[in-house]
């Protein structure tokens, strides 16, 4: 039987060729099928270190606190400094733009120099400072040099302390915020915030916005200026945040010069809450000159502190906040091709924390995008999230957190917001694991709470009726 | 994934400080085996990292009628390759909390990364990957077509001003393929076809047609080395990157008054054809100076003059775009006094115009290369900005060398170079427009 032992033997050698290809067939699987996970834990570039040490520095005499961070890559200082509660809300009455208009007049001259000159020093020197205001807080941010840090403190110090505030400079300041309300005008987005902050506060000093009206930025006097500053620009306002090239002692003798002078105490009155309706409404704004119609939205959120601002800061993530990636997007832009972008975000506003979001999209699609969005926002209420969506929104907020320290001009800021907030000295390494003790049940009890239907606000501006118009002739 | 409508927002930073140090920003440079240019900056202040694939294809090299298929094609890069399927890129750079976009100008289209520094292998793979494998299908492409045209009304046709600026760009380029917007118009993106897109990708797409930047935590040996494995073994397409267009007729300067809805302040543009690195190196460096000493910063001299001195202007500021690779130009912007008319302030600025060139002597230059050298170690700071500017330089034409050598070619500049540059702003500009509001008179 010469059949047999062939086939056997015809057999064994399928078996071999078999046994032989497999690790080649595995290989190549390997290969050519894409597992991202294989390329990191592969990657050469793993497991590196990194520990940001913050350290609290105090003023011998004149007890003020800052957050630090020793930075040496390169020899550059950066310092931010927030005084909390000194922001545009807080613009006394017939005075509203007071804050704003004196972050631009603290650097329109100091001391001994005029606007002129005081501007040229500091390009000269390649000092950088400047003060921004927003509703609640002015803040103030500061670069320099290493090799110049003396002279740039020294003009950092003249413009919170000696301004000169000159007639010349305030009424060429004057002219440039009065022009500066009319060109809010001309940005639809702007028309659209305004109109959204009034629905949202009402009466509020938060429905204001930064540059103030035009009478009151008339009044402007350099004793208003100074007063602001006297009362509200205080050592029990202040938060500071110092990263750079320079020892904790030269940080404490910075902190000091610059500081030390400051009035111990603020007298400027607190403003109240907001008693803001989110009881929902669609408010529509004709305007028949813009090509889309564009949208705002509001809904209830807690402050920073609250339990449940990291399970709302990750439904917020999943729902609106990744981008395109984001539920809404998804389902809107991704999907339908509806809109360029839609977002939501969340605002931790000292007087009234909330959600908001938006989106814009032409006339046509605009009545589908509205009802994905709503949609949306009452699944997750009703539903909330997967065990997979949690996941990977702790993935992206865990892996993209060292993002944050691509320069020192952001790592001061952080480390002001950081004391304004209360996060702790701690907080730049607790922070991930803050993420990742969320519990799904976590989050999907804060959104059953939070993303209600009926809670929340839309305006929108554009061409709304004629459009429904047109639908009714079908 | 935006539009660039103007690639010029680098050049302020790099103009406005500076400091006499030997090198702008510490990079290494490598060209693959394939062609592909590298640039290492190396910062290791934090465990991240920044990729920028930088092609040099953009709205320029369209077909005409085919407008807005570079900026269609970016959107696409985002929809799937053989390996990586679908969306897949997006929700993967996402879980590993990478922050990835992508940007189209006129020359340029740009796809980038920042991540953390264990992810960036991964970005490598994923950008390698997608500059060879590309898929589109016909439902991605219909739904990204519809995205575009959304970014469009968006981003252009809410915007007063960027309807003006596309107008100043028609009569400033002519016949030049700049003319053009970078979506291409309404009627041109509903029109596009696969076929359009792919013409691009196969054409363009290629590692010797870009320029790979990697800024960060890593060392320039292991960048070389990563990037070899990763780009190395995509097939070059033989690029040479002498293309030419058609030329704007340097004899003919338009001027116009535009009237748009919703505008409250009229504005002045002055636009100069002026060199740019691809046209006439040498020069690039006195109108720099030029554009400092005119108009960048509040102690400029027509700030002074016509801001502060004057009263006649509220706000004035000049910015010099000498990256492009069709040519470069020269803008003043300025907005009137209330109660000014624009003619008043096109008098005034052409007076003060002529007197600040007048006024500008060895002294001036002297104190101007300070203030422009006095910050530069700033933009070494963040490495996302750092790879931004490299890449425009690199893709301007630049060498390494001559990106490195920046203060050194600030410092060479004469008297005489700034005074020929200003020369000519003191003739009548390319393109004069001025933006009012609909239903004042013209």
């Amino acid at each position: 039987m010469t059949r047999r032992p062939y086939h056997t033997h015809h057999r064994r050698k399928l078996w071999i060729l078999l046994a032989l290809s497999l690790p080649c067939l595995w290989y190549g699987y390997q290969y050519f099928t894409f597992n991202p996970q294989k390329i990191i834990d592969n990657s050469e570039l793993k497991d590196r270190n990194f520990n940001v040490k913050v350290e609290e520095i105090t003023t011998p005499q004149s007890n003020i606190k800052a957050y630090f961070v020793e930075e040496k890559t390169n020899p550059i200082v950066s310092m931010s400094f927030v005084f909390k509660g000194c922001g545009y809300a807080y613009d006394p009455q017939g005075k509203s733009g007071l804050a704003e208009f004196s972050s631009a007049m603290f650097t329109e001259g100091a001391g001994d120099m005029d606007a002129a000159s005081f501007k040229e020093h500091l390009e000269n020197i390649a000092a950088e400072i400047g003060y921004s205001v927003d509703e609640d807080d002015f803040s103030g941010s500061f670069m320099s040099l290493k090799e110049n840090l003396s002279q740039s403190v020294d003009m950092l110090r003249k413009t919170l302390y000696e301004p000169r505030l000159d007639e010349e400079d305030m009424h060429r300041t004057k002219r440039q915020t009065l022009q500066a309300i009319d060109h809010l005008q001309e940005n639809p987005s702007n028309r659209l915030k305004e109109a959204f902050k009034h629905e949202l506060y009402g009466n509020h000093p938060y429905a204001r916005n930064a540059l103030g009206i035009k009478k009151d930025v008339q009044s402007f006097n350099a004793s208003d200026i100074r007063n602001f500053s006297t009362s509200c620009l205080t050592k029990d306002r202040l938060f500071v945040g110092i990263a750079g090239d320079l020892s904790s002692q030269e940080a404490v003798s910075l902190l000091d010069e610059v500081f030390a002078d400051l009035p111990e105490k603020a007298s400027t009155p607190d403003i109240k809450d907001v008693a803001a309706d989110f009881s929902f409404r669609s408010i529509d704004i004709e305007d028949d000159t813009l090509p889309q119609i564009l949208t705002m939205i509001a809904a209830p959120s807690v402050p920073r502190l609250h339990k449940d601002f990291y399970p709302l800061y990750i439904a917020n993530y999943i729902i609106g906040g990744a981008g395109l990636n984001s539920r809404i997007n998804e389902a809107a832009r991704e999907k339908e091709g509806l809109t360029y972008g839609a977002y939501t975000s969340m605002s931790v506003a000292d007087k009234l924390p909330h959600f908001s979001g938006g989106f814009s999209t032409t006339p046509q699609n605009f009545e589908r995008m509205k009802e994905i969005f709503i949609s949306e926002w009452k699944k997750m209420g009703e539903k909330g999230i997967s065990a997979q969506e949690l996941s990977s929104a702790k993935n992206y907020l865990q892996n993209s957190y060292n993002l944050r320290f691509a320069d020192i001009t952001t790592l001061s800021a952080m480390l002001a917001e950081i004391q304004k907030e209360d996060l702790g000295i701690d907080f730049l390494q607790k922070r991930n694991r803050y993420i990742g003790k969320v519990t799904l049940e976590r989050v999907n009890s804060a959104a059953k709470e939070f993303f209600a239907n009926d809670k929340i606000i839309m305006v929108n501006m554009g061409k709304i009726k004629s459009e429904r118009n047109i639908k009714d002739d079908k | 994934m935006r539009v660039l409508a103007a690639v010029f927002s680098v050049f302020f930073i790099i103009t406005a400080t500076f400091q006499a140090k030997a090198e702008l920003l510490g990079i290494k440079g490598y060209t693959l085996d394939n062609g592909m240019r590298l640039i290492v900056i190396p910062n290791h202040k934090a465990p991240i990292a920044k990729q920028m694939v930088w092609y040099k294809v953009g709205a320029k090299d369209e077909t005409i009628g085919k407008g807005g298929a570079a900026h269609l094609l970016e959107h696409l890069m985002f929809r799937g390759t053989k390996k990586v399927k679908g969306k897949d890129f997006n929700r993967i750079m996402e879980e590993n909390g990478a922050v990835s976009n992508a940007f189209t100008s006129q020359d340029v289209t740009v796809y980038h990364q920042f991540t953390d520094i264990s992810r960036l292998e991964l970005a490598m793979f994923l950008e390698a990957d997608r500059m060879a494998n590309l898929k589109i299908d016909d439902e991605g492409f219909e739904t990204e077509r519809q995205i575009v045209y959304q970014e469009r009304k968006q981003v252009v046709e809410n915007n007063p001003f960027y309807q003006f600026n596309e107008e100043v760009a028609r009569s400033f380029w002519q016949n030049h393929p700049y003319s053009r917007p970078i979506t291409g118009t309404e009627t041109e993106i509903l029109n596009l076809k696969i076929e359009d897109v792919r013409a691009i990708y196969d054409k363009y797409y290629a590692p010797d047609n870009a320029v790979l930047i990697i800024a960060g935590d890593i060392n320039p040996d292991t960048a070389y080395h990563l990037a070899q494995k990763y780009y190395g073994k995509i097939p070059a397409k033989g690029f040479t990157n002498n293309k030419s267009f058609p030329q704007a007729d340097a004899d003919i300067n338009t001027s116009f008054k535009m009237s748009l809805k919703n505008i409250e302040i009229p504005r002045l543009l002055r636009k100069y054809e002026a060199p740019s690195y691809s046209s006439d190196k040498e020069q690039i460096y006195a109108w720099m100076v030029l554009s400092k000493y005119i108009g960048e910063e509040d102690t400029s001299a027509l700030y002074q003059k016509m801001v502060v001195n004057d009263k006649v202007a509220t706000s004035v500021s000049s910015s010099y775009n000498y990256t492009s690779l069709g040519g470069g130009s020269f803008s003043i912007v300025a907005v009137p006094s209330a109660g000014i008319s624009v003619e008043k302030l096109q008098e005034a600025l052409d007076e003060a115009l002529k007197v600040s060139v007048d006024e500008f002597n060895d002294n001036t230059l002297k104190k101007i290369k300070k203030k422009m050298l006095a910050g530069l170690i700033y933009i070494r700071d963040n490495p996302t900005s750092a790879a931004q500017i490299a890449g425009t330089l690199a893709l301007a034409g630049m060498s390494d060398e001559e990106i490195e050598n920046y203060a050194d070619n600030i410092n060479k500049v004469t008297l005489s170079e700034v005074k020929k540059a200003a020369a000519a702003i003191l003739k009548p500009a390319k393109v004069e427009a001025v933006a009012i509001a609909k239903g004042e008179k013209k």
